[in-house]
């Protein structure tokens, strides 16, 4: 067998990264810092935080330590900033700053149209290290609803010496913490006017560096136990009462214009399907409405009214997911409004602290079987199939008087997962191919196709395919993606025709076929299964010898089986892959690491054929 | 970054003499019928009319400004958050009002018109001076018409907006008027492949027309440098006004000239930079009294403050040639903008006799690499220095933090800049020398322990070098690994890595490194791709077409070198031809040799730019040629063990 030497290796712009090398043990810092941060609760459910920071900046590169930015919007409001800046080497202070000197911005977001986030930002300058800098702020929050996570070490390569939380709040109101990867200690103490002290002093913190797991972050969550917000106010000790918070809020804002009801009624009319249903409502909700996003004030956690979303034809998730219950109500289908922490690189919540950890809203269709889940600001998804932005984690539904947590689908079967495909080709005496190439994409690997056929443009969908192709050169002349739903199931069929220029390198005696079979990448076992089966039909060049044994592979393991074989028949090569694999959810990064690199290998075979007339230079 | 500002008080009034041609809510059956763009038929969404009406008004412009978009597919119904961003300054420079919005959607073939309420149009303050007004458009679906118009009133007629007729979407027709008062006169300068060939253009009594039509979207590309020098835009400077009567009968008005040549343009801006003391020697010569930029030459002398402000001072990002601090500040905070570190770098090599003087240019993506031949001050964003040293010229720019002493950011290598000397500014050639090549030398060997050893030597020059310096120095800064230069490879482990960073005085980085690979008991053949690591080893060209010219910055060349020691027991059973191919023009070249003599097969390949910019007729063969390129350099030798009888 032939063995092949550096046939990946590229640099970026001349050099590309690695991604494992040993980490030097030293990590150096650029900044020191001792710090006090106190939340005051108060009885009318808002609190306070004043933070007292004494920042050592040894270097240039600790000068970003020193910047304060401070958020506010219509539920905060920034109250101090004072800043004196020491020159350690001369023990002058060279700078000093208040809150009348902070700079001001909107905090801009291109997504976000409605929004009134600020904050007022200090930034210093100077290049005279070391110096220490003093930084007093303050800020007050009306709403004890959500508490901003304490991390202890902001930044990379700083070290910190003592960082202080104390958190002082009523009995009345109440607090409930979790503890993460601390290494200090933690107090409770009975202050004499009857309020709790929680105290967490964390010492002498390991430095982190650039490759630093944030997941071994040293934090402290912190949760009220009751709060309000606008005065609606809710319980927060278990999950129930933060859902019962939230149904209330939204109470009496489903009411939808008669002329309205009657239309969502003639759409369903004479359909007894359930799914059937859902489906037809939630189409036209995708058809009508469009995705806006509002983030104004108590607007972050109350949705606009039903009426408002039909009138203006937009909404946000709120908005659009509350419309979609109230259409379905109209319906006779009850469903649930839930909670859900969105994004696609998103860890889970903290389940075990009830508390407002979510940034999405999503609904929930009860039926007999299992729930059918609408992703309500997408308007491409099928019904039922919630793609990666909020598939396989834990949501809270929300219903009158509680709700409960529970997981959205996985989609982690072969089902949702299969690719099948066809590629022909035929190869010239120069080594360029004619292709054609069909494809069949189903459950998630078809919603990458969905987002592609709605965002890019054509040109933009050949560049796609021709860029992402395993063999580099294809040109499509003509292509055909056609993206649909079969019931809950996205689907996508991909056909192209094109030609494929040096598909085979020619040597003085050899054509040499590179890898054509993609590559199974990272991102195709984040489901933790695939259904894979894909042929090849090469017709090749007269005069050519199968020069190697075309050796077949199968494995066959507990959730893996692959086979690939190769014939050569009638001049034609004929290559079949297939893989079936399912693994566990909890697999280590490194053993999946170690299964891709085991099923790239068996793929990522060249083939050589020798020609019965060399040519010579 | 700061709008810049030039107001002038000027009061006169003069009334409007246009009538808008398309008026909101009445619409061309074209409008109503229209479901795809012909040229580009699968848009998401399409400006079928946009135009702006420019008129003075007490010494401001104001420009009316009217969009008539149409929503052509789902995806397209974003276009229905519109943002409109104005600069306010500290006195209201620009200030929008009149807002109104309509949308309108077609039943059954009848438009039903709906307003865009208060309640759906807000605006926001975004900081810096800067406000965003936001319009979103309700009933948002596919065939609905969206329109809107507002006013824009602009205190700063010296530099004009002007009007760019291009948008992110294909435009069907885009229009701009402007009523030019006798008062005032104005230089204009258009841009754009349509607007020298296909514009209509119309003038008459003051009033100036351009109606531009069939407008592409304009996207970027990948080779893009200059993606702005494409838009199809045109815009005004004054040149020109009447300050009045001198009073007497005889006298006619009196003109002024305002930048009416490079000397006067060149003056202004030399007057701002004085104003902030840049020319002032007290403080610098005070600040740096301590600081030793003695030398043997003036080059040295100069090199040792080129290289204090790069050590001492940090770069701010924002850039521009009109300084904000003045230098006493920027002395003291050691912070300053590229604009203001050149210009104190100037003032110090000034302190100590050296001849050197700020040079405006416009980078590459301000829209004006190619200067136009009359003192325009919008063609110019950004300022770099010449000085002679000991007779020569260099540029200099402190626009990088790592950059050796004579490199120029690469998107300031423009042809031509203005020498700013007072009383004496003129167009200038830029020309800066570089040679930014690399070299790569291999020698490939396999051990008697059946391991490949290949042990290579990289060799980058000029900015090529620097950007291995700026990816060796963020490793630094993360404290990452040299190793990590690399990317990982099956089964390959990189060694012996020795970074030599020869910039400053040699011009070049040479890194040596050595990647191994054992092969497996057995093998009988044994196919070895010395130069997959190449840059172009892979086609970076994948798009279908392309709509505006390749641009690879400069000119350059790469060669690579690799020596394979064929060891004992094996013999040389295959390897690649030779071959040598160009596109038409000969713009850019590849060769590759090989020959095999003594036991050792010599392999060279050179891929050599010519010419940098490569027009997007030639774009099917530069693709087939980068494929090819990309094709030869994976392509394998290949050693055969030598089977005994």
């Amino acid at each position: 067998m032939l063995y092949s030497l550096f046939s990946l290796l590229l640099f970026v712009g001349l050099f590309d990264f690695q991604d494992k090398a040993d980490t030097p043990q030293f990590i150096p810092n650029h900044s020191i810092l001792k710090e006090k941060q106190t939340i005051t609760v108060g009885d009318g459910f808002d609190y306070t935080i004043r933070k007292e920071i004494t920042l050592k900046v040894v270097d240039r590169d600790g000068l970003d330590h020193a910047f304060t930015s401070l958020f506010y919007d219509k539920l905060v409001e920034v109250k101090d900033f004072q800043l004196e800046a020491t020159d350690l080497s001369t023990g002058k202070v060279i700078e000093k700053a208040k809150l009348k000197d902070m700079k001001d911005a909107a905090i801009y977001s291109t997504s976000s149209v409605f929004d009134d986030n600020r904050h007022k930002y200090y930034e210093l300058e100077t290049v005279r290290f070391p110096l220490e800098v003093k930084i007093q702020t303050e800020s007050y929050h009306s709403t004890n609803f959500y508490f901003p996570t304490w991390i202890p070490v902001h930044h990379t390569f700083q070290k910190v010496d003592e960082s202080i939380l104390e958190v002082i709040y009523p009995e009345s109101v109440g607090i409930r913490f979790k503890e993460l990867n601390l290494l200090g200690t933690q107090t409770e103490e009975k202050l004499p006017d009857g309020r709790v002290k929680l105290t967490w002093i964390e010492k002498d913190l390991p430095i982190q560096g650039v490759d630093f797991e944030t997941d071994d972050d040293h934090k402290v969550l912190l949760a009220p136990q009751k709060f309000a917000v606008d005065g609606v106010a809710g319980t927060m000790n278990d999950w129930e009462g933060l859902a019962a918070w939230q149904f209330e809020l939204n109470k009496g804002r489903g009411e939808l214009p008669e002329e309205f009801k009657s239309k969502i009624l003639a759409l369903v009319e004479g359909v007894d399907d359930i799914y059937e249903r859902v489906s037809i409502l939630y189409d036209f909700l995708q058809q009508n409405y469009r995705y806006v996003s509002i983030q104004l004030g108590v607007g972050g956690w109350q949705t606009m009214k039903a009426e408002d979303v039909v009138k203006y034809s937009y909404g946000d998730c709120k908005g659009l997911t509350n419309l979609m219950k109230s259409m379905l109500e109209v319906a006779g289908i009850p469903a649930n409004y839930t909670l859900v922490l969105a994004g696609a690189n998103k860890d889970d919540i903290e389940v075990d602290l009830p508390s407002n950890q979510f940034n999405h809203v999503i609904l929930q269709v009860p039926t007999d079987n299992n729930p059918i889940w609408l992703e309500c600001t997408s308007n491409l998804l099928p019904a039922g199939f919630l793609g990666d932005f909020t598939k396989n984690r834990h949501v809270l539904v929300t219903q009158e008087g509680g709700g409960y947590l529970t997981k959205t689908p996985s989609y982690n079967s072969d089902f949702w997962n299969k690719i099948s495909g066809t590629s022909t080709l035929e190869i010239d005496a120069q080594g360029n191919a004619n292709i054609f190439s069909s494809r069949q994409l189903e459950g998630n690997f078809a919603e990458e196709m969905m987002m592609l056929k709605h965002y890019l443009d054509e040109r933009e969908q050949r560049d796609y395919f021709n860029k992402n192709s395993p063999v580099s050169g294809l040109i499509i002349r003509d292509y055909l993606l056609d993206v649909k739903k079969q019931d809950s199931i996205p689907t996508a069929k991909l056909e192209f025709e094109g030609h494929v220029a040096r598909f085979a390198q020619a040597t003085a005696k050899r054509l040499i076929l590179k890898p054509f079979l993609g590559k199974i990448t990272e991102d195709m076992l984040s489901n933790s299964s695939l259904n894979l089966e894909e042929s090849y039909e090469i017709k090749l060049p007269e005069g050519l010898e199968t020069e190697s044994v075309l050796e077949d592979t199968k494995i066959d393991e507990d959730g893996l089986q692959v086979s690939l074989t190769n014939q050569v028949e009638n001049g034609k090569l004929l290559v079949r892959r297939t893989i079936n694999l399912n693994i566990p959810e909890e697999m280590e990064e490194e053993s999946k690491e170690e299964l891709l690199k085991r099923l790239n290998q068996l793929g990522q075979r060249s083939y050589y054929f020798t020609k019965s007339s060399p040519n010579t230079n | 970054m700061k709008k810049s500002i030039f107001v002038l008080s000027l009061f006169f009034i003069v009334g409007s003499v246009f009538s808008q041609k398309v008026k909101m809510g009445e619409f061309t059956d074209q409008d109503i019928e229209l479901t795809e763009v012909s040229f580009e038929k699968d848009a998401d969404a399409v400006v079928l009319w946009e135009q702006g009406q420019s008129k003075f008004y007490s010494g401001l412009l104001e420009t009316s400004y009217f969009f008539r978009v149409k929503i052509l597919k789902e995806s397209g119904k974003d276009r229905g958050d519109v943002r409109i961003s104005y600069y306010v300054g500290d006195d209201r420079i620009e200030d929008i009002n009149g807002i109104k919005a309509t949308v309108t959607n077609f039943v059954n073939g009848k438009p039903e018109e709906e307003k865009v309420g208060k309640e759906n149009i807000f605006d926001v303050e975004i900081g810096d001076g800067w406000r965003e007004a936001r319009i979103t458009f309700p009933n948002v679906q596919v065939g609905s018409i969206l329109e809107y118009s507002y006013k824009k009133s602009d205190k700063n007629i010296t530099l004009l907006d002007g009007w760019t007729f291009q948008n992110d979407i294909p435009t069907l027709a885009s229009t701009y008027e402007i009523t030019i008062i006798p008062q005032l006169d104005y230089r204009m300068i258009g841009q754009g492949e349509k607007y020298f060939t296909t514009t209509e253009k119309e003038a008459s009594n003051g009033l100036y027309r351009w109606t531009l039509r069939d407008l592409h979207s304009l996207k970027e590309e990948p080779y893009m440098k200059n993606y702005n020098d494409y838009k199809e835009r045109v815009e005004f400077q004054l040149a020109a006004y009447q300050a009045g009567s001198s009073g007497g009968y005889t006298s006619g008005p009196e003109w002024k000239d305002v930048l009416s040549n490079w000397v006067e343009l060149g003056n202004e801006v030399l007057s701002d930079y004085k104003e902030k003391g840049y020319f002032r020697s007290n403080p610098i010569e005070k600040e740096f009294l301590s600081v030793d930029f003695s030398g043997e030459t003036e080059k040295e002398k100069a090199q040792k403050a080129y290289y204090f402000f790069q050590d001492n001072f940090i770069l701010k990002d924002d850039g521009g040639f009109w300084p904000e601090q003045w230098i006493n500040p920027l002395l003291k905070s050691k912070s300053g903008t590229p604009e203001e570190l050149n210009l104190a770098l100037m003032g110090v090599l000034k302190s100590m006799g050296i001849e050197c003087a700020p040079v405006l240019i416009g980078s590459k993506g301000n829209g004006r690499s190619n200067l136009v031949p009359f003192p325009f001050l919008k063609q110019f964003n950004e300022i770099i220095l010449i000085a002679t040293l000991d007779g020569e010229n260099y540029y200099l720019d402190l626009s990088d933090p790592i950059a050796p002493f004579g490199y120029v950011g690469l998107n300031k290598h423009v042809k031509a800049g203005l020498l700013l000397v007072k009383d004496q500014s003129a167009l200038i050639p830029i020309d800066i020398k570089h040679s930014s090549n690399t070299i790569m030398m291999t020698d490939v060997t396999i051990s008697e322990e059946n391991v490949i050893e290949m042990n290579n030597t990289l060799r980058t020059y000029y900015y090529e070098g620097l950007k291995v310096a700026r990816v060796a120095k963020r490793l630094k800064d993360d404290n990452e690994p040299i190793e990590k230069l690399f990317k990982e490879q099956d089964g390959i482990t990189f060694s012996e890595i020795d970074l030599a960073d020869d910039l400053q005085e040699k011009n070049y980085i040479s890194t040596k490194f050595k990647m191994t690979k054992e092969i497996g008991d057995g093998e009988t053949l044994i196919a070895i791709n010395p130069l997959t690591f190449t840059s172009y080893s892979k086609n970076p060209f994948t798009q279908e077409y392309r709509v505006f010219p390749v641009d690879f910055g400069f000119a350059f060349a790469e060669t690579y070198n690799a020596k394979i020691h064929i060891p004992e027991g094996y013999e040389l059973d295959d390897y690649p031809l030779t071959e040598r191919i160009t596109i038409p023009g000969n713009a850019i070249a590849f060769s590759y040799s090989s020959t095999a003599m003594d036991g050792v097969v010599n392999i060279v390949a050179k891929f050599e730019v010519k010419n940098p910019m490569i027009e997007p007729v030639l774009y099917p063969d530069l693709k087939f040629f980068m494929e090819t390129v990309a094709s030869k350099l994976s392509a394998p030798v290949i050693l055969k063990k030598i089977t005994k009888p």
